[in-house]
């Protein structure tokens, strides 16, 4: 594989040494690794064993682990506004398998997050 | 512009050319010349460099790139520049994952592209450069 440099940056990677178009200082074989081997982080390629690859990854985790709680807060909202325990226990079971998976979500949230 | 020997024409230099600020240009003209600009079906493949890299317009055409979204509230954005000025931008935010971006920018030869990104993209994306239907 190939990766383009500019400003001492991975800026890009490819497997034939071409970038048309692409502003860049020069281009380096690397033999050692291959295209999937690199994460795009912050405007640079880097390896995804590198610390910045792996924060990357764990915030979008995160991201996408908080976007499923928000889709889902209507029904937190239904549960307390539950008027009886018979309504509550109607409304847990009809949404036993999202409220499952809230709590593995906020599990894995809070674990990420330490 | 006609030039004649005694009353007969010898040479109709000037019968069928355009002026020098074609106002004589007829309407299958003026449909081709504004047809050059468009794009054509001729393209190159260009690798998608990381967020904030610039590119070289090789001629005069369109950029053109098909990303996917892999996350909700991510963008990209286009800048196309001369001598530094800004002279066609876009930008757009998608507010779901799993939506398929895809945009085109025109720019002259010699232009720069410059262009930021945080879509994350899939296996079908493509960034390409489109030559515009007047050039070979």
């Amino acid at each position: 594989m190939f990766k383009a440099i500019y400003q001492d940056k991975i800026i890009a990677i490819n497997e034939i040494d071409n970038f048309p178009c692409l502003v860049y200082d020069n281009s380096v074989e690397d033999t050692d690794h291959n295209v999937d081997d690199f994460v795009h982080v912050d405007g640079e390629f880097v390896l995804k064993t590198d610390d910045k690859a792996i924060r990357q990854e764990k915030d979008q985790r995160i991201a996408e682990l908080k976007q499923l709680l928000a889709e889902t807060d209507y029904i937190a909202n239904k549960l307390i506004e539950a008027v009886d325990e018979a309504e509550l226990q109607d409304l847990k079971e009809k949404y036993a398998d999202t409220l499952k998976k809230r709590r593995e979500a906020r599990a894995e949230i809070n674990q990420l997050e330490k | 512009m006609s030039l004649y020997l005694g009353t007969t024409p010898i040479a109709d230099s000037g019968n069928g050319k355009a002026d020098v600020d074609l106002s004589n240009v007829n309407a299958s003209g003026a449909s081709l010349a504004s047809g050059w600009a468009m794009p054509s079906s001729r393209y190159i493949n260009l690798t998608l460099g990381a967020s904030g890299s610039t590119y070289t317009a090789p001629a005069n055409g369109y950029f053109l790139l098909r990303r996917v979204s892999t996350a909700a509230n991510q963008y990209v954005s286009f800048s196309v520049l001369e001598n530094n000025i800004v002279c066609f931008a876009l930008s757009q935010q998608y507010v779901t994952s799993g939506f398929v971006a895809v945009n085109a920018v025109p720019a002259k030869k010699g232009q720069t592209l410059y262009l930021t990104y945080s879509l994350g993209g899939g296996t079908s994306d493509y960034f390409r450069f489109v030559y515009a239907e007047g050039e070979n």
